[in-house]
């Protein structure tokens, strides 16, 4: 189990989820939403201001940086927006395979061109992309080979920022085909964060929405049948122009709905239809 | 109105628009477009010619381009837009005031806010043509419409052509015009509903929303063939037929016409 308990950043406020091995859980928020602070966290590439990660029970933020070499790519890894800040430019892309094998010890070059060669083709990609240098990878190659590296040691965990990096929808249909194909063949489980909602409805069972760093909507059914107005902002293209912080409720100075309560106190999450949802209009 | 005549470059091939109004282009971003942009600007040696409709030249001048990959300069907007109005003339504080820009760091701007500061300068000097290159890819979805939206209020208001470069079919509707461009040839010249197997392939690759799980059915679009039609290659309607398969890798199709459109494709010869 992955767990997050109430993890706090800059960017982010009491972020909490329990992810288990095989589950697919979406985070739908927008750019500004700090939602990449869930990843940076997990891999400790960023100190979290509190709260904590745990791994099987293992508090992952108190790991001295040689144990936490352990965890990423093996236990934990993850796919960044941005493909390209995955590669050293100056190795070909097979290298970068090898690097992760060896450093944890699992066997040597060859062994790690075999199993890349399998993940590729599992996400439809070309084995003449090992070959390459990342500069001569186009984004939707970038895309697939970083997928390809994040799943090949079939970590129990692998985490996904948005999959359309300058990808047109072609790239980005072709992207979402591979990853189910790669979620039908691994048993990892899933943390995709994008800020689609078509997207996430084809990639996770269960999804959590994220405004302003805070999750104010989270359930089943919630890209189907929103309750936040947040989220039915967000998924008939009504939002404004600016994502503006409220004090109280944090939508509350873009929402339609909003009451002078919502401006000055904080609403819990309360339980509506089959999702938990944090706005003063429930419970009805 | 602007006019594109047989245009011929290392990377187009005999291309033939009319761009009045809002046109669109659909296709993938490559570098096709980019040798078409810059023939607009007269950056680039080509054959064939583009003028404007009656005057005759179509002075750069008079060109604004919205860039695919917007620099966020680490200046405020103010003075960016100060020295583009330096350039072409505009009173900077009533243009931010109309466009509602916050004056901060482009550094610090989203998407959008960003945007309309690379639209503010179709605000200044006399305009004839907007040409925005196809920077929605990098946009997040739900800046996307907004950002059409503000594009064709403003070639509306300042009565000039906006040639609006875009991979996705999703925005079609917005378009008096459309022409399909991939592997440097003009592959169908519609309005809406469009027919060529790559525009169709482009269409049924928007995702929408779905069941866990659930697949697109779509092919995955590469490079363009060198040889008969650019698209042949992942072409569904060459997949289960070798006669078709093969007419369309030696020759590249005429323009056949089809409800309303001119297709270059073989499936609507005759």
């Amino acid at each position: 189990m992955l767990e997050y308990s109430c993890v706090t950043t800059d960017r982010l406020r009491c972020f909490s989820l329990k992810l288990s091995k095989g589950a697919r859980v979406g985070v739908l928020g927008q750019r500004d939403s700090g939602k990449e602070d869930v990843i940076n966290v997990a891999l400790g590439l960023k100190k979290a201001v509190s709260g904590d990660v745990f791994l099987d029970g293992q508090s992952v933020l108190s790991l001295s940086e040689v144990e936490m070499n352990e965890v990423r790519w093996a236990r934990i890894s993850a796919v960044f927006y941005d493909p390209y800040a995955m590669f050293n430019p100056i190795y070909d892309v097979a290298s970068h395979f090898a690097e992760i094998v060896v450093s944890h010890g699992l066997g040597d070059y060859h062994v790690a061109v075999e199993l890349a060669k399998e993940f590729l083709r599992i996400l439809g990609g070309k084995e003449e992309l090992l070959y390459k240098y990342p500069s001569d990878l186009t984004p939707l190659e970038a895309k697939k080979v970083s997928i390809a590296m994040a799943s090949f040691l079939e970590p129990d965990y692998i985490l996904l920022d948005d999959i359309e990096y300058k990808l047109n929808d072609n790239g980005r249909a072709s992207i979402l085909n591979a990853l189910i194909n790669l979620m039908g063949t691994i048993s990892s489980g899933f943390l995709i964060l994008d800020n689609d909602p078509a997207v996430l409805s084809r990639l996770s069972n269960y999804f959590l929405v994220v405004y302003r760093g805070e999750v104010v909507e989270e359930g089943e059914e919630v890209v189907f049948q929103p309750y936040h107005p947040y989220t039915m902002d967000l998924l008939s293209g009504n939002l404004g122009e600016r994502n503006l912080d409220g004090k109280g409720c944090r939508y509350s100075e873009n929402c339609k709905f909003s009451s002078f309560k919502c401006k000055e106190r904080e609403p819990k999450f309360t339980s509506v239809g089959k999702s938990n949802v944090k706005c003063f209009m429930y419970p009805w | 109105m602007i006019v594109v005549e047989n245009l011929s470059s290392k990377k187009l091939h005999d291309v033939s628009m009319v761009i009045e109004g809002i046109t669109c282009v659909l296709g993938d971003w490559d570098k096709d477009k980019e040798q078409l942009v810059s023939a607009l600007l007269g950056k680039t040696k080509f054959e064939g010619k583009v003028f404007k409709y009656p005057e005759g030249t179509l002075r750069r001048e008079q060109v604004r381009v919205i860039p695919r990959e917007m620099e966020r300069i680490n200046v405020k907007a103010s003075q960016f837009l100060k020295y583009l109005a330096r350039k072409y003339g505009g009173n900077c504080e009533a243009i931010m005031s109309f466009l509602q820009i916050e004056d901060k760091k482009m550094t610090e701007m989203g998407d959008l806010e960003l945007f309309k500061v690379y639209l503010a300068q179709a605000f200044m000097g006399k305009v004839s043509l907007i040409i925005s290159e196809d920077f929605l890819e990098l946009f997040e979805e739900q800046a996307k419409v907004k950002a059409i939206k503000y594009l064709v209020k403003t070639a509306n208001l300042v009565k000039s052509s906006l040639l609006l470069f875009t991979s996705s079919a999703e925005y079609l509707d917005f378009c008096n015009r459309t022409y399909v461009i991939y592997g440097g040839r003009v592959l169908e010249e519609g309005k809406r509903e469009l027919f060529h197997p790559y525009a169709v392939t482009l269409r049924n690759s928007a995702i929408s929303l779905g069941k866990p799980m659930e697949r697109l059915e779509v092919i995955e679009i590469g490079k363009p063939s060198e040889r008969g039609c650019p698209f042949h290659e992942y072409c569904y309607a060459t997949k289960n037929n070798k006669e078709l398969f093969k007419k369309c890798l030696m020759h590249m199709p005429p323009m056949f016409a089809k409800d309303g459109n001119k297709v270059a494709c073989w499936l609507y010869e005759g």
